[in-house]
């Protein structure tokens, strides 16, 4: 009596979860032919940028477009992941929303969004692919040919943020190989500093980012190679990325406490304390050499009544030694999606386009100094930003935009999650001075974990 | 009146007896239960057995979510999670993890609580520092904790101070210790949840019991293995229970101060379903064969504990039968 | 219970428990102290100053109080059930529901947020009180279950002889007696409600909807948060269940000593 009771309700349990999951809502682009409005509610979700900034885009679109509301909600990574599929799912998702280039979302969450590339003809005209930065239009697009998503900016890496009162005050200048980089090291420990942060510890990809920096200088094609399956990982070049890391401990350039936690909030605490000389960090960080965010993270990293200091970009030295500058990566960092099903199709398309496509909805994302512009030709309107040391940072940060514009190597939408992942544990068995395996059969394990992406390789 | 330990409650297995030594026939059980537990079954059952189905069904796909393509893969995902060495060195943290946990968790709780039932000064505020770290949220207490066991955190100034500086290391970034800090992490919280359970559970102990233990000449720790924990042993079993279910699914503090490393070192299953939803390129349909691993682990574990746990309290009920005559 | 004759006894007693409880301290005292950091009292101030604060405790109280209210209600009838009634097929019951504990949060979300849209409840407070219910019963029954097991049949024995009719023995043995483990288990619903983070992440979005859970996030960025502040936000939000806690430990009490079976 019991078991039949329990086995019905298991039944029944069973076909509404399959009816359930059976339904799937309109996936279409019906939607294309209808016409920017000028008016009405839009319902904006994210996990960038941060609440404030979003609210300050906002503010300026509304001065040209007064009758648009814009409501903006930030979500943490992950959970944005979690709750937009079922919103989206069951017809409770927001009208606009993000979506990158990582790990397959055109083609994840593709379906729920409109193909835009009507919008951006009739906003650019015929020729608008080659009016959009970088490639960043093909990243955005899904394997079935459709752009899902229009980039708001992009972002690059592979260069060094240094403090320069550190560095005048250790007599010590900036590295540009392995050798410099032992002395300038050993002069800032000298005065109680730390050379180079980093926070290499837990699950964040960004240790990537120095891995992908060496092995640009032991061989520039190998980290794109390796990361599409045309090189292994645990082949002579990966070897040599792994130990030139475990150099750079031994000889005090990596401090002794990289593993202790994530970049965030390790590194970036010690960096903005002003108690590092060194992190790497990409594009972002351009944000805080801003008089006014600089005082701000300063204070978020906990430190009262802050003076800022000057923070300065840098090449990462060119620590195999064989000549090969390393060069920047990057790619779209994120892109305005529009839910085909959305009940606002009109003022959507209005508040996105301003902000993808528009001289003034862009100039903002120029002028925040934290994502590359991904309409060409836009460019930080100097007067109204206020640097903590405009002769020495302005030339800097421009030759910074510039560099990375041009850059095409690609940062994470090559290589799949597992092989970032891979690449994390490796560093970690490397640094990890309770871990004895060799060099070879670390690399040997991180060949065996990683996942060749198909990406970008037609 | 009526004499409580001979009586037992509702176990099968254990007949009471009178004083005369016959066995007294069983008080019998009222009819009509299942409308008593069908609110609290309706409810739990009904909203998360949904999820269960759900859960099961979805483990035969590989799916990155979305409107993306479900691609059915059979047992595949049972399979790659037990081929995965991760999967083994999470399953030896979770034993470790509960082994130590729980026997600090009801040694601390007793010990607290058997303090706090007697006279001591400022017991209040005792009862409340015990408490904090339940109380707080994890992701709160969370920053605090990494401080403390940073590299030049609260601990490795602690072994200087005590002129044991050989000893100062990376707690966190060790893949030798990562593990450690979480399990201490878990036993803080631990101890001021079994406190809890426990100075309730203590409330049933009949003081005759102890009087007569202390006229025997039992001292203090005597009396407490030899008549309260045995008291205890109902809560202790379902704190058994209860702490082997969460060091399967343990995720909130190994995720915050570890995430799982250094290089899976603390990973738990908990940690590795939430990385697997987490990750970019996700396999919703991994993520679900995990948690009916979990599931199927947890349920057929607790139900042995239960069993157990029964036996013991006849023959331990039959003990104190003994110890009581005497 | 632990019995101090001496002086000196009770002096070792006491020191012993002081020492215990250093390593309790510690993370408290530095979560205190980083909290003060960077803008002082100024991180109080901006968290009390996020728009819509007291909204935020309204809607913890909502919830804590509903979920209090229905995990007492159903664990009590359930412990009865379990322990002193008789119930076909009972331990099947009782492992289904424990099955219910075992699956991570974050694997029941997908599913949770299908059920709350077909059943109308997206947006409401049930979207969540019933989740946080069902997920708390079955850890409830259990612990009652086994304390109600100590409760001796006799006395419910006693009070049917006298004439009372189930429900009679419920309300008038089994609620007062249970009172200790009752209230012990209540406080512990009431942490796990307040604390619950990502239940109201999911299923309340709307605005003027949030819980106190969410006043962290305020100060929460992309990359670099405001940690001050979040520890400021926290220590705030930690106040009142360390006061409702305080409350219901002299409840407990009262109850301790008006529940003596004799």
């Amino acid at each position: 009596m019991m078991r039949k009771r329990f086995l019905a309700a298991a039944a029944v349990a069973a076909a509404a979860a399959l009816a359930i999951t059976g339904c799937t809502g309109t996936s279409g682009d019906e939607g294309s032919d209808v016409k920017p409005a000028t008016s009405g509610t839009v319902t904006w979700w994210g996990w960038t940028p941060d609440t404030p900034v979003a609210d300050s885009y906002i503010k300026e679109f509304n001065k040209q477009y007064p009758n648009i509301t814009v409501t903006y909600k930030n979500f943490e990574n992950v959970d944005y992941r979690n709750t937009i599929t079922p919103a989206l799912d069951s017809g409770k998702g927001p009208d606009v929303f993000d979506l990158s280039p990582a790990g397959g979302s055109p083609d994840t969450w593709g379906p729920y969004a409109l193909d835009l590339t009507s919008l951006a003809k009739d906003t650019l005209g015929a020729d608008w692919k080659d009016k959009i930065g970088g490639n960043y239009v093909t990243q955005l697009t899904s394997s079935d040919g459709r752009f899902v998503s229009l980039p708001l900016g992009g972002m690059s890496a592979g260069f060094l943020w240094y403090n320069k009162d550190i560095l005048d005050k250790a007599g010590a200048t900036v590295p540009t190989d392995y050798t410099s980089w032992v002395d300038t090291c050993k002069k800032v420990t000298a005065i109680g500093k730390t050379c180079f942060t980093m926070g290499a510890g837990g699950k964040d990809t960004f240790p990537t980012d120095m891995y992908h920096s060496i092995a640009n200088t032991v061989d520039p094609d190998f980290f794109i190679k390796a990361a599409t399956g045309k090189a292994k990982w645990n082949g002579a070049e990966g070897v040599k990325v792994l130990e030139i890391i475990k150099k750079m401990k031994a000889d005090g350039i990596i401090a002794s406490n990289a593993l202790d936690g994530p970049q965030y909030p390790l590194a970036n605490n010690e960096f903005m304390k002003g108690d590092a000389a060194m992190v790497q960090m990409g594009f972002w960080y351009t944000q805080y050499a801003g008089a006014e965010s600089c005082k701000a993270s300063m204070e978020a990293a906990g430190v009262t009544n802050p003076t800022c200091f000057v923070q300065l970009p840098a090449a990462f030295p060119d620590v195999a030694g064989d000549g090969h500058k390393s060069t920047f990566f990057g790619e779209a960092d994120y892109g305005l999606a529009i839910n085909s099903g959305s009940k606002n199709i009109g003022a959507a398309k209005t508040f996105v386009s301003w902000m993808t496509m528009k001289n003034e909805g862009q100039q903002n994302v120029a002028n925040a100094l934290d994502l590359l512009p991904a309409l060409k030709g836009v460019t930080p309107d100097w007067s109204n930003i206020s640097l903590v040391n405009d002769a020495v940072q302005r030339p800097a940060i421009e030759t910074l935009i510039k560099d990375s514009a041009d850059t095409t190597e690609s940062r994470q939408w090559q290589t799949t999650e597992k092989t970032l992942d891979a690449i994390v544990v490796a560093i970690q068995q490397v640094l990890d001075p309770s871990v004895n395996k060799s060099i070879q059969s670390i690399a040997d394990d991180q060949q065996a974990s990683s996942v060749a992406s198909k990406v970008g390789t037609k | 009146m009526i004499d409580t330990d001979r009586i037992v409650g509702s176990d099968r297995t254990a007949r009471p007896v009178q004083r005369d030594g016959r066995p007294q026939r069983r008080a019998r059980l009222l009819p009509g239960g299942l409308r008593w537990i069908l609110p609290g079954f309706a409810i739990s059952v009904g909203l998360i057995y949904y999820s269960i189905v759900y859960s099961g069904y979805l483990s035969f796909f590989d799916w990155p979510g979305g409107r993306a393509l479900m691609t059915p893969v059979g047992f595949q995902n049972y399979l790659t999670a037990l081929q995965d060495p991760v999967l083994w060195t999470a399953l030896r943290n979770t034993l470790i993890y509960f082994v130590v946990v729980f026997v600090v968790q009801v040694a601390g709780g007793t010990l607290f609580a058997a303090a706090m039932h007697s006279k001591v000064r400022l017991a209040n505020l005792y009862k409340v520092l015990v408490v904090i770290p339940v109380v707080v949220a994890p992701a709160t207490l969370a920053p605090a904790q990494i401080q403390v066991w940073q590299s030049d955190g609260t601990v490795n100034r602690i072994l200087g101070f005590f002129g044991l500086s050989s000893l100062e290391q990376s707690w966190i970034g060790q893949s030798t210790t990562s593990l450690l800090v979480v399990t201490l992490v878990g036993c803080w919280g631990a101890i001021g949840y079994g406190f809890i359970l426990i100075y309730a559970g203590m409330s049933q102990i009949d003081p005759e019991l102890i009087e007569a233990g202390r006229l025997d000449g039992a001292g203090n720790f005597r009396v407490l293995f030899s008549v309260v924990l045995p008291s205890l042993r109902p809560i202790i079993v379902s704190l058994a229970i209860l702490n082997f279910i969460t060091a399967l699914k343990l995720f909130d503090n190994p995720w915050l101060i570890t995430q799982g490393g250094p290089a899976h070192s603390s990973e738990f299953l908990g940690t590795m379903i939430y990385g697997e939803t987490a990750s970019t390129d996700r396999n919703l349909g991994y993520a679900s064969a995990l948690s009916i691993l979990v599931l199927v682990v947890a349920v057929a574990v607790s139900i042995f504990m239960q069993l157990r746990g029964r036996e013991r309290v006849a023959r331990a009920r039959g003990r104190r039968k003994e110890l009581a005559d005497v | 219970m632990f019995e101090t004759r001496s002086r000196r006894a009770r002096i070792i007693l006491q020191l012993v428990l002081t020492i215990a409880v250093i390593p309790f301290v510690i993370p408290l005292i530095a979560m205190l102290q980083t909290s003060f950091e960077g803008a002082g009292w100024g991180n109080y101030l901006a968290v009390v100053q996020v728009p819509g604060f007291p909204k935020f405790f309204v809607n913890t109280i909502i919830i804590a109080a509903a979920s209090i209210v229905i995990v007492y209600l159903a664990t009590l009838m359930a412990a009865f059930g379990f322990s002193k009634l008789r119930v076909r097929g009972k331990e099947v019951f009782f492992w289904l529901m424990m099955a219910a504990l075992t699956l991570p949060e974050v694997v029941l979300i997908a599913p949770l947020y299908t059920t709350a849209v077909k059943l109308g409840l997206l947006g409401t407070y049930w979207s969540v009180i019933l989740p946080i219910a069902a997920l708390q019963i079955p850890f409830t029954v259990l612990i009652a279950r086994g304390y109600v097991d100590g409760i001796p049949d006799a006395v419910f024995e006693a009070a049917r002889i006298d004439g009372a009719n189930t429900w009679r023995v419920f309300w008038s043995i089994l609620v007062p007696l249970s009172r200790p483990i009752a209230v012990a288990l209540m406080v512990l619903v009431l942490i796990y409600a307040w604390n619950s983070y990502l239940l109201p992440k999911v299923f309340l979005i709307d605005d003027g909807m949030g819980v106190v859970t969410q006043l962290p996030e305020f100060f929460r960025r992309q990359y670099n948060d405001d940690t001050p502040k979040i520890l400021a936000a926290s220590v705030i939000t930690a106040i009142p269940t360390i006061i409702a806690y305080i409350a219901l430990q002299r409840q407990f009490e009262r109850g301790m000593a008006a529940g003596a079976i004799k």
